[in-house]
């Protein structure tokens, strides 16, 4: 072993097979240790090298490359020439970001922080968790995720309204902003054009954000109505973009409303599913009674009038009496579609996902089919039963 | 394998665990790896020849389940007219054309019990050879 080369490489046992020391990169002493096969000392292909987190995240993939040395010695100047490059590399890149940085946290500056929470001593990971002065509390998350070749912040901005709504709008700012502009992600019922007006800072997404949360405030509140008292079968979580509900009837009725955006308190559209017997009722006193609509009450309230009943509310009821399994499938959801194939016999009322009852009738030799439609048999009941031809 | 096809299978696991018929002593997936390949025990039935008995089936399971019904042997010998004695292989109208997804692993493991205390002496082992065909084509 050439001590002048490794000066702070340490024997650990008589017979030389494990040492202990540093090495030295950019002036930086890394400390690690090293064990060696004797029975196999003629490479090092079963040496094993034990480190530093921060030298094994350096290494990490690299290790073939310092397998295929023979010697100690040559290991450790490969090791250290490795090390080296590595190191330098990942500075290269934080200098290139280096206005990145400076013209965002001017930009954060400018938005009203005062307080930084932390930023580690690489700037590998920073996370601000900064007051907002005025009127909203804002909470900012930014994190960054260090590649080969690029640098990526997301900015996670949290904002309240004045209904108390959390909302979160995602930015993420490419390595080369602000040059190139960041690209905004916000949960909203109509798409904004908040990306085009982004060369602005996000101080200016931030105030853009603000006027499109305002004028979706009664909205909302109508949509939350169905999702406080009633049980909602689709979407499985409500996004703040989206405007339909399908809701549970019982009796393996579900009613779907889409929401108009633009006149959210206006008679809004309905679709009834379930089995003839008992979505036909329903669907008369929807057609009887859809004149007597009062823009004051909710939508919910409206349909509860027109229809006739309360819905089942979750007060009440638990939700596993309306999320019926499909009767082939086993689940519920699938593919994004949910059981709307209900069995019409009365004691049977099976309810099957669309393609997994085509799939079974069309392989029946007595299934009948008239256009797009099958006539076959329940698979529960065997009584008569009609779906729909599924387009694959 | 489709999602679908594990997660009925795992129902119906599920279902057997928490409410498993009497004679049906075990109905598991035989290996941890491979969820299309199960076993079940059945315990012959109080007051017939077959009381005190145990036979182990083995079950295959298609891809295309509960489209076509599993495929159901007697890996323990049994002398029964609708079971071949040297295959194993069951003649039951269940596990051919009278097949439907609502039957489940556990429900045709009790038909096939059921089968045991009451033979079907008019179908005889070679069972009609239509049902076989078309499930064959179903399996492509
Ligand atoms: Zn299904
Ligand atoms: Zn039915």
């Amino acid at each position: 072993m050439n001590s002048q080369t490794f000066p702070l490489l340490i024997p650990e046992d008589t017979e030389g097979s494990s040492y202990l020391g540093f090495i030295t990169i950019k002036g930086q002493e890394i400390p690690f240790g090293i064990h060696i096969d004797q029975r196999n000392a003629r490479n090092l292909k079963n040496a094993h090298l034990r480190g530093s987190p921060e030298l094994c995240r350096l290494v990490a993939g690299q290790e073939h490359r310092l397998e295929q040395c023979s010697t100690l010695e040559e290991f450790l100047i490969d090791l250290k020439d490795l090390l080296e490059q590595l190191v330098t590399k990942e500075e290269n890149e934080l200098m290139r970001s280096g206005t990145y940085y400076s013209t965002l946290l001017e930009e954060l500056d400018a938005i009203g922080w005062d307080k930084l929470q932390s930023i580690d001593h690489a700037l590998k990971n920073i996370s601000l968790r900064i007051k907002y002065i005025g009127q909203h509390a804002l909470l900012f998350a930014c994190r960054e995720a260090i590649t080969y070749n690029h640098t990526v912040f997301n900015v996670l901005i949290s904002h309240s309204d004045s209904s108390g709504r959390q909302h979160t709008i995602k930015v993420i700012l490419p390595s080369s902003y602000p040059s190139d502009p960041p690209i905004v992600h916000v949960d909203l019922p109509t798409s904004i054009s908040i990306s085009l007006h982004s060369k602005s800072g996000l101080r200016k997404i931030i105030s853009l954000f603000q006027e499109e949360v305002k004028q979706f405030q009664d909205l909302w509140l109508l949509l939350e109505d169905f999702d406080n008292h009633t049980w909602v079968l689709e979407p499985d979580k409500p996004k703040r973009s989206d405007l339909m509900r399908r809701i549970a009837l019982g009796n393996h009725c579900s009613l779907q409303i889409d929401v108009d955006v633009k006149n959210p308190r206006g008679i809004c559209e309905c679709r009834l599913f379930g089995s003839e017997k008992t979505v036909g009722p329903l669907q008369d006193r929807l057609n009887k009674n859809l004149m007597r609509w009062d823009q004051s009450l909710t939508i919910r309230q409206n349909l509860e009038a027109i229809l006739e009943m309360n819905f089942p509310s979750p007060l009440t009821t638990s939700k596993s009496e309306f999320n019926v399994e499909c009767g082939i499938c086993y689940s519920y959801r699938l593919n994004d579609e949910i059981p709307s194939q209900t069995c019409n016999n009365e004691k049977c009322g099976q309810p099957f996902h669309r393609a997994c009852l085509y799939e079974w009738l069309r392989a029946i030799p007595t299934t009948r089919q008239s256009f797009n439609m099958l006539f076959g048999n329940c698979p529960y009941c065997d009584d008569n039963i009609t779906t729909m031809v599924v387009e694959k | 394998m489709t999602d679908t096809l594990t997660r009925r299978l795992i129902k119906e696991l599920m279902e057997f665990r928490k409410d498993p018929a009497p004679d049906l002593k075990d109905l598991t997936p035989e290996k941890e790896d491979d969820i299309l390949v199960w076993k079940a025990i059945l315990e012959g039935e109080r007051d017939t020849p077959y009381e005190g008995g145990q036979w182990k089936l083995r079950i295959n399971i298609p891809r295309n389940y509960p489209m076509a019904p599993p495929n159901i042997k007697f890996m323990t010998k049994i002398c029964h007219p609708n079971i071949h004695f040297k295959s194993g292989e069951i003649c039951l109208d269940v596990l051919k054309n009278a097949w439907s997804p609502a039957w489940t692993l556990q429900s045709a493991c009790i038909a096939i019990r059921l089968l045991l205390s009451n033979p079907e002496p008019s179908s005889p082992l070679n069972c009609d050879a239509d049902a076989e065909t078309r499930w064959a084509t179903n399996l492509l």
